[in-house]
């Protein structure tokens, strides 16, 4: 027993004492790895001549390009036109609105702001009468009329409100009624 | 003995699977990630060439006629925006031209001014201290008109996307300031003021108007703004990045105007109009010319 124990402490190592396939895995992992890589150097590769497919069909058909010329003409020509189709549409806003506050109602107050294809407006009507009922009919052709007005894209109107007292001897009071919205620039 | 081997094959197993992890999380894992990002971007791209060809091939792109036209836009531009030396200029050619237009509609009170804190110049046909009484109800409006001021600095600039890579742009000046114009005239001369006002060279663009119409004498006040380009620096210069700041004129990239050809004919002019005669509702007061 002792004999064969030191047989075994004399003899050299083996090289079987390291085993193999710890260098099989490891070399199996590392052609995994290449394979992967290989892969990706491919796919970049096709990425690259399919982006320079894009751009050379972008160099011979310069859509974009022509498209942004375009929308740069047709700014251009609305921004050599607006000064004058603002200040037509706003007083010409006025003058219909004008004509539609017919007496007794007055057009007592009115405010436009101007966008660059729109504008936003809110005005202020008065009416003398004896309560609320009577103004509001009588503010109720006026709105009427406001509808007609094919610029106009969207209002909203206040109810009829009593602007000063009833005045001594007719019961009689002014009413005001606000309006507000927008018109587009035609 | 035997529970030494177990411990030793127990540490190359542990050995092994730690490289395994090590190639996993440091290579294969970015790599297989790298992988769909380039399979994605591939797909992406092949995608866009053909709806890029499918696209060309229904576009319909300029002819030399067309090309001219597209090549004028930035003269056309130049052209209608006034040129001058330094800023002063500006506001005396605006007075000019005001003052003309007061003295054709016969309006007999004006008042223009700059700048907020200044007192303004008064125009108009019924002589100096005439005006007093606009001036008064000018003063009333003193909130209204500082806070409209302000919607015309130059930081809320609205006409970038007009201007932006205009070659002139990169040699002059582009400026924009505003002036306040406040009258009291017979209704019909005041609309037909407001309605002239853009048609001078200063080419005056509203942007507010406040308007009393049911006054004795009804009045008025804008706020135009001008454009101008300018030699010298510039106190009034546009600045290049306030266009996100305020409303912008947009161009629908996917507009069907886009893909077919700009024909002059189609973009018809906008015509200094006169306004159609006022029925006489018996509340204003004609104009006598």
């Amino acid at each position: 027993m002792a004999d064969k124990a030191g047989r075994q402490a004399d003899a050299p190592i083996s090289r079987r004492s390291w085993p193999v396939w710890p260098l099989v895995i490891f070399v199996m992992l590392a052609a995994v790895s290449l394979l992967l890589h290989l892969e990706k150097a491919s796919r970049q590769k096709s990425v690259l001549a399919a982006r320079e497919q894009f751009a050379a069909l972008v160099r011979a058909a310069p859509v974009e390009e022509v498209k942004a010329q375009r929308g740069r003409f047709y700014i251009s020509q609305y921004y050599v036109g607006y000064p004058i189709k603002n200040s037509y549409a706003a007083a010409d806003f006025v003058r219909r609105l004008a004509e539609a506050a017919a007496p007794p109602m007055k057009l007592l107050k009115l405010e436009i702001n101007h966008g660059l294809q729109n504008f936003a407006f809110k005005l202020t009507a008065g009416v003398v009468a004896g309560g609320p009922e009577p103004a509001r009919l009588l503010f109720s052709g006026f709105v009427e009329s406001l509808r007609n007005f094919a610029d106009i894209s969207q209002a909203s109107f206040s109810d009829p409100l009593p602007a000063t007292a009833l005045t001594p001897g007719g019961q009689r009071a002014m009413f005001v009624i606000s309006i507000s919205g927008q018109a587009e620039l035609q | 003995m035997k529970p030494r081997k177990l411990a030793r094959s127990f540490l190359w197993i542990l050995a092994s699977l730690a490289i395994l992890m090590v190639f996993v999380v440091l290579d294969w894992y970015p790599t297989v990630k790298e992988l769909g990002r380039l399979r994605r971007e591939r797909g992406d791209i092949e995608r866009k060439v053909k709806n890029y060809s499918v696209m060309a091939s229904s576009f319909v792109f300029p002819d030399p006629e067309e090309n001219s036209l597209l090549a004028r836009t930035s003269a056309e531009l130049r052209r209608v925006l006034l040129q001058v030396d330094e800023d002063d200029a500006w506001p005396a050619m605006a007075l000019l031209e005001l003052q003309a237009q007061v003295r054709a509609e016969r309006i007999a009170n004006a008042r223009v001014f700059f700048t907020f804190q200044a007192l303004g110049t008064e125009l108009g046909t019924a002589g100096p201290g005439r005006s007093a009484a606009l001036a008064d109800w000018l003063s009333l409006q003193v909130w209204d008109l500082r806070e409209s001021f302000s919607i015309t600095d130059q930081n809320r600039y609205p006409w970038h996307a007009v201007f932006s890579g205009s070659e002139f742009i990169r040699q002059q000046r582009l400026a924009s300031r505003p002036l306040v114009v406040a009258l009291a005239a017979p209704l019909p001369a005041l609309l037909d003021f407001i309605n002239h006002i853009s048609w001078g060279e200063t080419r005056l663009e509203i942007v507010r108007l406040h308007l009393e119409p049911g006054a004795a004498l009804p009045r008025a006040w804008l706020i135009c703004r001008g454009n101008y380009l300018v030699r010298k620096p510039s106190a009034w210069a546009v600045k290049e990045d306030s266009g996100t700041a305020g409303d912008n004129l947009l161009v629908d990239p996917d507009s069907p105007l886009l893909w077919q050809k700009v024909v002059p004919q189609a973009v018809v002019p906008a015509m200094k109009n006169e306004l159609p005669p006022m029925r006489d509702t018996g509340l204003f007061i004609r104009k006598k010319n």
